[in-house]
C-alpha cells in the first residue's frame, strides 16, 4: 500500500515545528536546478517559521560531503533532492533528519530519527511526476499555507529536471494547476528564446540544439536574412507572421535532424512565468543549472533567496557555461561518439558537464536506439553519467539499476533514475565498466 | 499549439486526382481537409501538437501511396483489357 505524500509532508512539518525556536537547520541539497530550488523552498519556509538555516549544495557521489557532515554538530538536518540513495551513510548521522527525494528508493524502512519522503514510496513516479522541489513544496505548504507563493520555485525545479517531457503529469500537474489558479504563475505558449537579440538567443540555444545553427554565427545571420528578421530584434517583439515563420523553420530543422516526437512537443509548448524566476521557468532553470554545474552554486542559491544583484553575475556565468557546452555538442555533431552493442559513450574533461552534454546529445543529435554515457577521469576516479530516453525505458532500460549494480560490484557509488543515472568508480576499472555495462544493458534491452 | 501544413499533390489529370481524393475521403475530416484544383489535390492538415501532426501526415501519405498504387494498377488493368 503506497504512503500518502501529503500525510508524510504533514509529519515533516510537525517534526520541524517541534524544534526549539533557536534551532539552526542544516539544509543539504543537490547542486542542479532542482536541488537549488528545493533548498530555496525549504530555507524560505524555515526562515518564515523563525528558524535559522545553513544550506550546502552537494554534487554526486555525495560521499565527501556527507562524511564532513558527520563531523558537524547538527540537531536537525533536511536533505532535499538527494538522500534516498545515500541512506546507509545518512543513518550514521545523529539528530532529527528529514529526507525529501525523488530518486530511486533503496530502502523504505529507516531509523527512527529519519523521516523519508520519497515520491516512489507514495505511488508517484519519481522520474516523471515529482522532483525534489515539488516534494519540498508539499512540506513548505504543510508548514504554512502562505508558502504557496513558493510554487514558482517548485515548477522551475521540475522544469530543470525535464519533467515537462511528455507534458507535466500526476503530482506535478496538480501542483501547477493550483499555482495557475491562484496566480502564483502565469502561462503562455512559446519557444525557448531568451530576451536577448534573436541572433544571440539562437547562438546560445543548447537545448533545443539546432544542428548547424546553435553556436554558428554565420548560419544564424544567413537564416535571419532569409526570413527577413532583424538579428538585433527580441523574439517577443517579433510580429505574429515572423514568429510563425521562425517556428516553422526551427521545427523543420529538428524534424530533419531526427528528433523524437515527444522531444519536438517540448520545443513550442505551454511555458510558465513568475516574478520570482525572472520570467520563463526553463530559462531560469537553465540559469541555475549553469551556476550549479559551472562551479558557482552560491550564486544560484543567493539569486533564489532574493539577492537580485546576483542575476547579472549568474547570466555571465551562464554564457561561459553554454559556450563550453556548445563546443562539446558541435564536436559530437561533427565527430560522433564511440559505440558498444547496447550503448554509446564519449570522454569529457569536465565531470559536471558530462550529464548535460549526454542529455542534449541524446535528444537532439543522436538517434533514440541507445543510451549515451559520458566518462570523465578525475584524479583516481571515473565519473560516469548516463542518459536514456522514454522509448528505451519502455523497452526495459534502467540506468539507475545498472549504475547501482556496477558501483556495488566495484566498490564505487552509483544510482539515479531509469532514464538518467551516474556512478563514480575506481579509475582502474574502465575496461571492466565498459564491458559489464554492455552485458547489463543488453540484458535490460533484450539485445 | 496549432500546427498546420498544406500539401499539394500533382497528377496526370483531374480524373486521377479525383480518384485519389475519393479513395482518401474516409480519412478526411477533423485533421485533414482536401480539395481538387484541376489536376492537383490540395490537402490541409491541422493538429494541436507536433507529435500528432507527424502521426497524421505519416498516415495520410501512407494512404496516398496505397491509393496511388491501386489507381495506377486499375488504369493499367483497364489498358490491358482494352488491348486484349
Amino acid at each position: 500500500m503506497p504512503l500518502d505524500v501529503y500525510t508524510l509532508a504533514k509529519q515533516a512539518a510537525i517534526k520541524i515545528k517541534k524544534a526549539d525556536s533557536n534551532t539552526r537547520f542544516r539544509v543539504i541539497s543537490h547542486y542542479d536546478a532542482d536541488g537549488i530550488t528545493a533548498a530555496t523552498i525549504i530555507c524560505k519556509a524555515l526562515y518564515r517559521e523563525g528558524f535559522d538555516f545553513h544550506a550546502t549544495l552537494m554534487r554526486n557521489p555525495f560521499t565527501t560531503g556527507i562524511e564532513s557532515l558527520k563531523n558537524e554538530e547538527n540537531t536537525h538536518i533536511i536533505f532535499t533532492d538527494m538522500g534516498s540513495g545515500q541512506l546507509s551513510m545518512i543513518e550514521e548521522i545523529n539528530g532529527q533528519i528529514i529526507i525529501i527525494d525523488h530518486h530511486q528508493l533503496k530502502k523504505e524502512k529507516t531509523k527512527e530519527n529519519i523521516l523519508q519522503i520519497n515520491a516512489n514510496q507514495c505511488g508517484i513516479n519519481g522520474n516523471y511526476e515529482a522532483c525534489g522541489a515539488t516534494l519540498s513544496y508539499a512540506v513548505a505548504k504543510a508548514l504554512n499555507k502562505k508558502n504557496q507563493d513558493l510554487a514558482s520555485y517548485a515548477i522551475a525545479g521540475a522544469t530543470g529536471d525535464k519533467q515537462y517531457i511528455g507534458g507535466f503529469k500526476g503530482y506535478n500537474r496538480t501542483l501547477i494547476d493550483d499555482a495557475v489558479q491562484y496566480n502564483a504563475v502565469s502561462e503562455n505558449i512559446g519557444l525557448k528564446l531568451s530576451e536577448h537579440s534573436i541572433s544571440e538567443s539562437l547562438y546560445y540555444s543548447v537545448e533545443p540544439y539546432y544542428k548547424g545553427i546553435s553556436g554558428n554565427h554565420e548560419s544564424i545571420d544567413s537564416l535571419l536574412k532569409k526570413l527577413k528578421i532583424n538579428s538585433e530584434e527580441q523574439y517577443s517583439a517579433l510580429s505574429k507572421d515572423k514568429k510563425q515563420q521562425l517556428h516553422s523553420y526551427l521545427m523543420l530543422c529538428l524534424i530533419k535532424q531526427g528528433c523524437e516526437s515527444n522531444i519536438l512537443d517540448t520545443v513550442i509548448r505551454t511555458r510558465y512565468y513568475a516574478k520570482h524566476t525572472f520570467g520563463e521557468m526553463e530559462q531560469f532553470a537553465d540559469l541555475l543549472d549553469a551556476c550549479g554545474k559551472g562551479g558557482h552554486r552560491d550564486i544560484g542559491l543567493s539569486l533564489c533567496l532574493g539577492d537580485e544583484k546576483s542575476y547579472q553575475k549568474a547570466k555571465q556565468h551562464e554564457k561561459t557555461f553554454k559556450q563550453n557546452l556548445l563546443e562539446s555538442l558541435c564536436d559530437i555533431e561533427k565527430k560522433g561518439v564511440k559505440e558498444k552493442k547496447s550503448y554509446r559513450y564519449f570522454y569529457t574533461d569536465n565531470t559536471s558537464l558530462g550529464g548535460v552534454i549526454g542529455g542534449i546529445a541524446t535528444n537532439f543529435i543522436l538517434d533514440k536506439e541507445k543510451p549515451l554515457f559520458s566518462i570523465a577521469k578525475k584524479q583516481d576516479e571515473l565519473h560516469i553519467s548516463g542518459r536514456g530516453n522514454q522509448y528505451l525505458v519502455k523497452k526495459g532500460l534502467d540506468l539507475g539499476g545498472a549504475m547501482n549494480a556496477i558501483a556495488t560490484k566495484f566498490q564505487g557509488n552509483g544510482g539515479g533514475h531509469s532514464i538518467a543515472a551516474g556512478a563514480t568508480l575506481p579509475i582502474d576499472i574502465e575496461e571492466q565498466f565498459l564491458k559489464e555495462t554492455d552485458v547489463l544493458l543488453s540484458k535490460q534491452l533484450g539485445l | 499549439m496549432h500546427v498546420k501544413s498544406k500539401i499539394m499533390l500533382t497528377y496526370e489529370n483531374e480524373k486521377t486526382a479525383k480518384n485519389i481524393q475519393q479513395a482518401l475521403k474516409i480519412d478526411d475530416g477533423i485533421f485533414v481537409k482536401s480539395i481538387i484544383q484541376n489536376n492537383e489535390l490540395h490537402a490541409v492538415i491541422e493538429n494541436r501538437s507536433i507529435s500528432s501532426f507527424l502521426q497524421t501526415i505519416d498516415d495520410y501519405l501512407s494512404c496516398v501511396s496505397v491509393a496511388e498504387n491501386i489507381v495506377n494498377s486499375n488504369s493499367k488493368n483497364i489498358g490491358d483489357e482494352k488491348k486484349s
